[in-house]
């Protein structure tokens, strides 16, 4: 993987892409409605990340969403 | 289908300024207003971002990259211009109407939070603790007695070790507690392990603060004290943002 590029920040000069992650990745409003990929859509971001995203509490995660089969509201029937 | 990126309220005279690129090349971001919210979302074709074909987009780790950062540079353009609920990385809804009614379902949630939010930015503060080197040792004991110097040594190294543990858990608390009476709301997140963070040392403080914006002088005040007392022991703290407010803005699931 090449070097990644910096991260700009808001107003404070660079910022760690793991704190991007943190945030973008693991928090964040969920907003439930009809669509739902939302959810499926982060779960897959940890496998897809797996290469940035090493630490244990991840994998942990990632284990916990592979358990846990998603609220039923996540099937979207349409 | 549409893309959301953050809801968004109290929209100022300077929110009809145009927003950066979206979560794609030369994508547009839309505002769809409903009452007295938004939602900041970008048309995208279900070929990319469809249930069918997102997976092996998210497998690639460059391309997902480039969408995080398009979401963040999204985010980061709405903050100084309304009170920003930002979503979730990857929240699709069908279309306008699908992301209406569920504005519109959970509008009394989404008002909550925004009352929660409103006039406040969050703040990262990492504290990195760096192990201090081997004490200079004193020659090896020889002849008799040496061996019980060497365990009394163990002890009392043993001893140090556990003293030094001591004091860095009282610094992590007081930081954490003192930077959180600064505060709106405050999060302690899980560590970030070396090879994430990238820096020197052990992380020993993951913190996000909800921060009053009348009150961030005092909070800045409250860390700079914090670094004056605690340089001492080998602790370094590291501030970033303001960021979306990602950690205050309701990670537990808005349900209908």
């Amino acid at each position: 993987m090449s070097e990644p590029e910096p991260v700009p920040s808001c107003t404070t000069g660079e910022i760690a892409v793991a704190d991007l992650l943190d945030r973008v990745l693991h928090k964040g409003l969920v907003l439930w409605g009809e669509a739902t990929i939302s959810v499926a859509g982060v779960d897959l971001v940890y496998l897809g990340l797996k290469v940035l995203l090493t630490s244990t509490d991840t994998v942990n995660r990632m284990r916990e969403a592979a358990a846990s089969p998603p609220d039923g509201r996540n099937h979207h029937a349409g | 289908m549409l893309y959301v990126y953050a809801i968004t309220a109290d929209h100022g005279p300077e929110d009809m300024e145009p927003l950066p690129e979206g979560i794609l090349p030369d994508t547009p971001v839309w505002r769809i207003a409903s009452g007295g919210l938004a939602a900041v979302a970008s048309p995208v074709p279900d070929h990319t971002f469809g249930a069918e074909a997102l997976p092996a987009h998210l497998e690639d780790v460059q391309w997902t990259r480039a969408r995080v950062l398009g979401h963040e540079r999204v985010v980061c353009a709405l903050l100084p211009r309304a009170t920003v609920l930002p979503l979730k990385f990857c929240t699709l809804f069908s279309g306008e109407e699908a992301l209406r009614a569920a504005l519109s379902a959970h509008k009394k949630t989404l008002e909550q939070t925004v009352d929660h939010l409103r006039g406040a930015r969050e703040w990262g503060v990492k504290l990195f603790v760096e192990a201090r080197g081997p004490d200079p040792r004193a020659p090896e004991p020889v002849g008799a007695g040496a061996g019980a110097a060497f365990f009394r040594r163990k002890k009392e190294e043993q001893q140090a070790r556990a003293a030094a543990e001591a004091a860095l858990d009282r610094c992590v608390v007081a930081s954490h507690q003192r930077l959180a009476a600064h505060a709106r709301a405050a999060v302690a997140n899980p560590l970030q392990p070396p090879q994430l963070h990238g820096q020197r040392g052990k992380m020993a403080l993951n913190g996000a603060y909800l921060v009053d914006l009348q009150a961030e002088p005092a909070w800045r005040a409250c860390l700079s004290e914090l670094e004056r007392t605690y340089a001492d022991e080998g602790v370094r703290y590291a501030l970033s943002g303001p960021w979306g407010a990602y950690n205050f803005a309701g990670g537990g699931l808005v349900r209908a």
